[in-house]
């Protein structure tokens, strides 16, 4: 993997969606914002809540509970994003519940996706980290942008 | 690829168009020298270039045009359409040269020598005329005279530049030194000695950079070919000199120079991503000025507003600035087409002229990107369509050359584009014709629709009144597409014409596309933007205002003066929950897409507001509703509406005409039919594009010749026949519709005793022939209906006799047609057009009939069959249900049902067969 270090180390950035907790490579994320203001489109997908404008760049917010299949959250919670660009350059908003430190993890630790992992989920996770206290999914963000394949599938 | 390739291709890309242009009106104005300095200059530039970047073929063919160029410019040449077509032809390949080497990034092998021979014919032909040229020094003849020298000068200097020693040479104005050792090296060799080169190096502070200078002049002379003898000779010359260093010795040609390289150096080139980038971040500006400012409207005694205001107005005038950056004068887009026009007046054998007007009007590059190929549309039709042939023009009294004219003007925020002819503007009865037999108006329409609206009709997709379909025009596609690119981009085409006067397209289009100017729509609290340019009108409803929204099982339309508008709820379009009560009245934006016009019902509207527009979020861009996404002045994001998208994704609630009439006719392939009835109820049919006119005689002018019933008819006699036995012809005091079938030569009248219909049904035989003038019968709307045999009526009439013994030898069809119903339709229309017809269910058959020894002058086939095996023998002509798309698998194509298009396309195949024979 591109994002890991020399020493077999990666560093991520932690958030939890509902009781998941969750992490992105730390060299994906460009931003982080406590809760935007989200500007509806309508006849977007459902996991599209709207826009957001991040200085002058619109950014399309993609709610990782319901890409995930949480339940959502009330609408008067503290919501967060993580910004995130797509393949073509194209800024992408994910909104977490909340976001946590940055941690950097050893490959050692790393396990591949157990296999009782649900289709939606195993599509769109990269394996997971041991630790003490918890596990770590480790997130596929081009698998959780494509939100057409998701579809057809 | 190469840094210095790629600058070369810029360069040359701009230079070579311009020099198309440039020629095209050398041609005409052979006596201007500037005009033909300026091409000579080009074409030495390029040709130096390409000597030094090592690109023989780029270098061989400018050398050789150079050479005939140099011979119009020292007169030993006159110029011809042929040479300079030779020269134009070089033009292409070198373009094509380039096209390649930009792909590639390495000159494509091939063989040019034809082509160098053509124009080493063409610069001989020049030097036998110049008879009394001076007798030519033996070494100026072995370098190659002045142009080879100025070449190789060139491109040692190019060299010198490259090479570590030469840093000097960096900033010296380029085309003075250039000029400078040319002439010094030139002198030296005619032996008049006037200035050495080292003099002349020196006079330009360079005397330490001479003898690298003399080294590369020697490779360079060595890369044109010359014989080492001949150099060394040449270096003897210019080495020898000494360098008597005076301060007077500027060259002259300094003076003259410093003009153009001092324009030179204020213009760099600009990576176009560049600008791109430098607009976006100009536009985050504006964004975030609207932001401010709206804030600042709250607080009017805020200390920011006196900076705010200052800040309002740098950013309007640096976002200006950097608009300018990006606009092009549209010349460069006209650049182009006086080459093509000259090329289609040789083509159509027309004398055209043409004028334009407005070339340095600016915009936007990617405007001028898009209407490219509209405009080049628009001249051909203009070329082929819209102007007569020179002995048509003579007769009407107007000038041989017809003239084309293409203006281009600002008008506000907007650029307009007009593109005349002085021909015979659009036939109107023509296509008023055309357009009811392919269904696109009713014959309702057809009696009541104005010129102007009949007019609009060739912007539909598939529409041609060209009789023939030729190498230029006429295959139905071209209108369309002009007023799908330039509605894709925000603009509009309309078009006025005068019959025998000519005709006007005017195309209006905005002069950017990122900044448009939009309104902002409210719909239960949920804004978006609809770009001003696609609203006609906006009517308030409801309320207080008098208009009410109705609706026609629930789809609600609008009475709006004498018409009545399909409409779109944005509320249910986009399931929006209405937010609280509404106070009643609400507006209606009525958003016109080509001929096609609907409302959409929102709550309110703001205000117009300019817009930047943003692509939508590729996760939204299968929501055909939207073209963008935009922020506005207080921050949010809104989406842009796309009415077209809206009208496209309505299509199942409002019937949108257009749309409607193409899609029936390629899904269900269905033919216009007149239905008549004889006497008594039986129903008869014939495909209306057979008939030519249907009349209303009155029986008292039914006169009778050799006994058989003739009308005078347009200075003609016409035989009439009547459809039945029962239909009596010459009832006192009574009107009879005649229907009348013209194959230009001859006519026939049948006479009906009443006309039921038009109706578009299948075109698919249901029972066999029964009685003698049916081909089959068919159910057209529950009703069993005959389809006419026309070739039983014209035995009737007795014509197929006199057909017979037409002066012309008989041309032999076959047609290969699988459907005998389909047969029998071709049958009787090929015979009437004077050819002796054989008939196969196959193609192998008709092969088998090919190798038997059975030749033929054309055959005709169903588009879909395969016939490669059928080509070599006779020009194959694919036959068609509906209009045919663009195919060049045949000699031709045509419709099945459509008589004249059919028999013009037959013609002009075996025509042209026979004068290739």
């Amino acid at each position: 993997m591109s994002d890991q270090t020399p020493t077999g180390e990666q560093a991520f950035v932690t958030m939890t969606v509902g009781s998941g907790y969750f992490g992105v490579p730390v060299t994906r994320v460009r931003d982080v914002l406590d809760t935007p203001l989200i500007y509806p489109v309508p006849l977007a997908p459902p996991e599209i809540p709207g826009s957001i404008n991040l200085r002058g760049r619109i950014v399309t917010a993609i709610d990782l509970r319901v890409r995930l299949g949480i339940p959502p959250r009330e609408s008067s919670d503290r919501c967060m994003c993580v910004i995130v660009e797509g393949l073509a350059g194209e800024p992408y908003a994910l909104l977490v519940d909340e976001i946590g430190d940055v941690l950097t993890l050893p490959s050692s630790s790393h396990e591949a996706n157990p296999i009782t992992l649900s289709p939606t989920w195993s599509s769109m996770c990269r394996g997971l980290y041991r630790r003490d206290d918890s596990l770590l999914i480790v997130l596929d963000v081009e698998a959780l942008l494509d939100l057409g394949s998701r579809a057809a599938a | 690829m190469d840094d210095l390739i790629k600058d070369f291709l810029s360069e040359a890309n701009e230079s070579i168009e311009a020099l198309d242009r440039a020629l095209v009106r050398f041609e005409r104005e052979p006596e201007d020298p500037e005009l033909l300095s300026e091409i000579f200059r080009v074409m030495h530039t390029i040709k130096g270039t390409c000597g030094f970047l090592g690109l023989p073929r780029l270098a061989g063919i400018a050398h050789a045009s150079e050479n005939v160029l140099g011979q119009f410019r020292d007169g030993s040449l006159k110029p011809t359409q042929d040479s300079v077509s030779a020269i134009l032809d070089s033009v292409d390949l070198i373009k094509q040269l380039l096209v390649d080497l930009e792909a590639s990034g390495a000159e494509a092998p091939g063989d040019d020598s034809a082509l160098v021979r053509r124009l080493k014919e063409v610069a001989q032909a020049g030097d036998h005329g110049a008879a009394a040229s001076p007798v030519i020094d033996p070494l100026k003849d072995r370098i190659g005279g002045l142009s080879s020298l100025d070449c190789a000068v060139e491109s040692a200097l190019g060299k010198a530049r490259a090479s570590p020693a030469g840093i000097k040479l960096h900033g010296i104005q380029e085309e003075a030194l250039h000029a400078a050792i040319r002439d010094a090296v030139w002198s030296g060799i005619e032996g008049s000695g006037e200035k050495s080169l080292a003099s002349t190096l020196a006079a330009f502070g360079l005397a330490d950079e001479a003898a690298l200078v003399i080294a590369c002049l020697s490779d360079g002379l060595r890369e044109l070919g010359i014989d080492s003898g001949s150099i060394d000779e040449v270096l003897k010359i210019i080495g020898i000199r000494p360098a008597p260093v005076t301060a007077d010795a500027a060259p002259p040609a300094l003076a003259g120079q410093a003009g153009p390289s001092a324009v030179a150096s204020q213009t760099i080139r600009v990576q176009v991503e560049s600008l791109e980038q430098l607009m976006n971040v100009a536009s985050e500006l504006v964004l975030i000025r609207n932001q401010l400012l709206q804030t600042l409207r709250a607080q009017p005694e805020s200390p920011f507003a006196g900076p705010l205001q200052r800040l309002n107005h740098v950013t309007t005038e640096l976002q200006e600035s950097v608009m300018t950056t990006r606009m092009q004068p549209i010349g460069a887009a006209f650049a182009k087409l006086p080459r093509l026009v000259r090329d289609l007046a040789i083509e159509l054998g027309k004398r055209i002229e043409i004028e334009m007007a407005g070339e340095e009007t600016e915009l936007d590059r990617q405007v001028l990107e898009q209407i490219k190929d509209p405009l080049t549309h628009m001249i051909r039709n203009a070329a082929d369509h819209g102007l007569e042939t020179p002995g048509e023009r003579a007769r009407l009294g107007k000038p041989e050359a017809g003239r084309i004219r293409l203006a281009a003007r600002h008008e506000g925020s907007h650029i307009v584009i007009e593109v005349a002819d002085d021909g015979r503007g659009l036939p109107t009865s023509k296509i008023r014709a055309k357009a009811l037999a392919q269904g696109l108006i009713g014959p309702a329409e057809a009696e009541t629709h104005s010129d102007a609206l009949i007019h609009q009709l060739i912007f539909h997709a598939g529409f041609s009144t060209a009789a023939a379909v030729t190498g230029v025009s006429g295959r139905g596609v071209g209108m369309d597409v002009v007023r799908t690119n330039i509605e894709r981009i925000g603009g509009t085409v309309e078009l006025s014409s005068q019959e025998g006067v000519g005709t006007k397209f005017t195309v209006r289009i905005p002069l950017t596309l990122t900044i448009v100017s939009a309104l902002i729509v409210d719909c239960c609290g949920q804004k978006f933007a609809l770009p001003q340019s696609s609203v006609v009108e906006l009517v308030g409803v409801g309320g207080g205002s008098a208009r009410t929204i109705e609706s026609v099982n629930n789809a609600p339309v609008l009475r709006l003066r004498d018409r009545l508008l399909p409409l779109v709820s944005l509320e249910e379009l986009m399931r929006l929950t209405p937010t609280g009560a509404r106070e009643g009245d609400r507006c209606i934006l009525i958003t016109r897409i080509g001929t096609f016009s609907f409302g959409i019902i929102v709550d309110r509207v703001f205000d117009t507001e300019e817009i930047v527009v943003k692509p939508a979020a590729s996760a939204l861009r299968s929501i055909p509703y939207y073209s963008g996404a935009t922020i506005l002045g207080d921050g949010a994001v809104i989406m842009i509406l796309d009415p077209k998208g809206i009208a496209s994704g309505i299509g199942s609630t409002i019937a949108d005409g257009e749309k409607e009439a193409k899609e029936r006719r390629v899904t269900e392939e269905v033919t216009p039919l007149l239905i008549v009835r004889g006497r008594g109820p039986a129903l008869k049919a014939t495909p209306l594009q057979q008939v030519s006119r249907i009349e209303s005689v009155a029986s008292e002018s039914i006169e009778y010749a050799d006994g058989r019933p003739v009308l005078q008819y347009r200075g003609r006699l016409m035989p009439l026949v009547s459809i039945d036995d029962g239909v009596v012809l010459d009832r006192k005091g009574e009107q009879r519709p005649v229907i009348v079938f013209d194959d230009n030569t001859r006519a026939i009248g049948l006479v009906v005793e009443e006309i039921v219909d038009i109706v578009e049904a299948p075109l698919r035989q249901e029972f066999r022939a029964k009685a003698p003038g049916a081909l089959g019968s068919l159910v057209v709307g529950n009703h069993v209906t005959d389809i006419l045999d026309i070739s039983h009526y014209w035995r009737a009439a007795a014509l197929d006799t006199a057909l017979a013994t037409q002066a012309e030898p008989k041309r032999r069809a076959l047609i290969v047609e699988s459907s005998q119903f389909q047969r029998n339709l071709l049958h009787p229309l090929l015979v009437m057009a004077g050819f002796e017809v054989v008939v196969s269910e196959s193609v192998a058959a008709a092969r088998d009939m090919i190798e038997a020894g059975a030749a033929f002058d054309v055959i005709l086939t169903d588009a879909e069959f395969a016939h490669h095996d059928l080509e070599p023998h006779a020009p194959v002509i694919g036959l068609h249900d509906h209009l045919p798309p663009d195919s060049d698998r045949f000699a031709a194509t045509a419709c099945r049902f459509d008589r004249d298009g059919l028999l013009s396309v037959i013609d002009f195949a075996t025509r042209k067969q026979r004068s290739a024979a």
